[in-house]
């Protein structure tokens, strides 16, 4: 079953982010509380890590390296295993 | 794949789930009280959110200092809260804190800089929380060896004033202060017998012989816990950062540290002076005990 990726609001305040660079490649493996991607905003003084809530493999990347994202955006799909 | 990433990859920190910090958030909302991690848009208060800790700002949320690497909010003060040291005292118990954190921003408008509002916060805590440690983190206080005392006197376990970075840097960054003052401060906490602490941030531009050079002075001053970290720019319009110090850089800084005989040492890219504050305490508490027992 293909389950979203999801950009969360978690602690920062910002509404709009870049998304630096994926850490995954599709059709790569993927484990609960892996580290996906990471974005940056001008409002946050680190990088922020986006991670996975499923097992399962990396189907598809909706969202390019630099390319801006706001919370609530799906990033990418994971097949669920 | 991508790796160059506008900061290093050793500045990253997962998105932190906004449930878990949930608690904390209310309590500090209904106490009214700030806190540092918010204001300056601190880099771990997720975690320490999460583990139902903060750190508190007194003396309101507006800086009269305006310094180029700060993101707490600066410019005329509002009048100082006669009821924040007993709300910043019920926040702490109604988190259930054990060891509390105290800063403010600088109000070189007040006579005493604030030193007896932190005094009075400091009694407050101990009579809301008996058991628990407490430690401040003060100004300068215009180096007014008064207000330095009047805080002393409420006996903190942990007195901490942060020399921020190198003499050198002072004027570029840190209008308003300077760097003999607050070294001033630091040995006439020591001096009283009081567990003194200090923080520098790192990428400031400073090199590492200047570095070293005011660790020496602020050893010298009595200062037994240091804590270093690097500095991250709240904004655009703050001083850049010079430089991304790599994670085992830190930690040769904090061997050097602890071979020039401070008791504490907590060096990192995310180790800011308030951050896992405790452990300090509890560890230098343990080695004066060792000590003791050797001396017996």
């Amino acid at each position: 079953m293909l389950k979203d990726i999801v950009l969360e609001a978690g602690e920062s305040e910002a509404s709009e982010f870049t998304l630096s660079y994926w850490k995954v490649d599709p059709g790569a493996a993927v484990h609960e509380g892996d580290e996906l991607l990471v974005v940056e905003s001008v409002d946050d003084k680190t990088a922020l890590s986006v991670v996975s809530r499923h097992s399962g493999t990396l189907a598809e990347i909706l969202v390019n390296e630099d390319e801006t994202v706001r919370v609530g955006d799906r990033l990418g799909r994971i097949e669920a295993a | 794949m991508k790796t160059d990433a506008r900061l290093p990859s050793w500045l990253t920190k997962p998105l932190s789930d906004p449930e878990e910090t949930r608690l904390v958030r209310r309590t500090l909302a209904s106490h009214r009280v700030n806190t540092v991690c918010e204001e300056a848009r601190c880099p771990n208060r997720g975690d320490c959110f999460a583990r139902g800790t903060a750190t508190f700002m007194i003396l309101g949320d507006r800086c009269t200092r305006d310094c180029r690497f700060c993101a707490v909010s600066h410019g005329e003060p509002r009048d100082v809260d006669a009821a924040e040291p007993d709300e910043v005292a019920s926040a702490a118990a109604a988190l259930g804190l054990d060891f509390v954190v105290v800063t403010s921003v600088t109000r070189d408008d007040l006579e005493d800089g604030g030193a007896e509002h932190f005094a009075s916060t400091v009694r407050a805590i101990r009579r809301e929380l008996p058991a628990a440690g407490v430690e401040v983190l003060v100004p300068d206080f215009r180096g007014s060896r008064e207000s330095v005392d009047t805080v002393l006197w409420s006996e903190p376990e942990v007195y901490g004033h942060n020399v921020e970075t190198v003499e050198r840097l002072y004027g570029g960054v840190r209008y308003g202060a300077d760097y003999g003052r607050s070294l001033d401060v630091l040995s006439a906490a020591a001096g009283s017998g009081a567990l003194v602490k200090t923080a520098l941030m790192l990428g400031l531009g400073e090199t590492r012989e200047e570095l070293m050079r005011t660790l020496g002075d602020v050893r010298d001053a009595g200062a037994e816990i240091v804590y270093l970290g690097q500095y991250l720019r709240p904004s655009s319009a703050h001083h850049p950062v010079e430089r991304f110090v790599p994670p085992e850089e830190f930690d040769e800084i904090r061997d050097e540290c602890l071979s020039m005989g401070f008791a504490w040492a907590s060096a990192g890219p995310f180790v800011r002076s308030s951050y896992r504050a405790q452990e300090a305490l509890a560890a230098v508490e343990e080695r004066r005990r060792a000590a003791c027992g050797r001396e017996q």
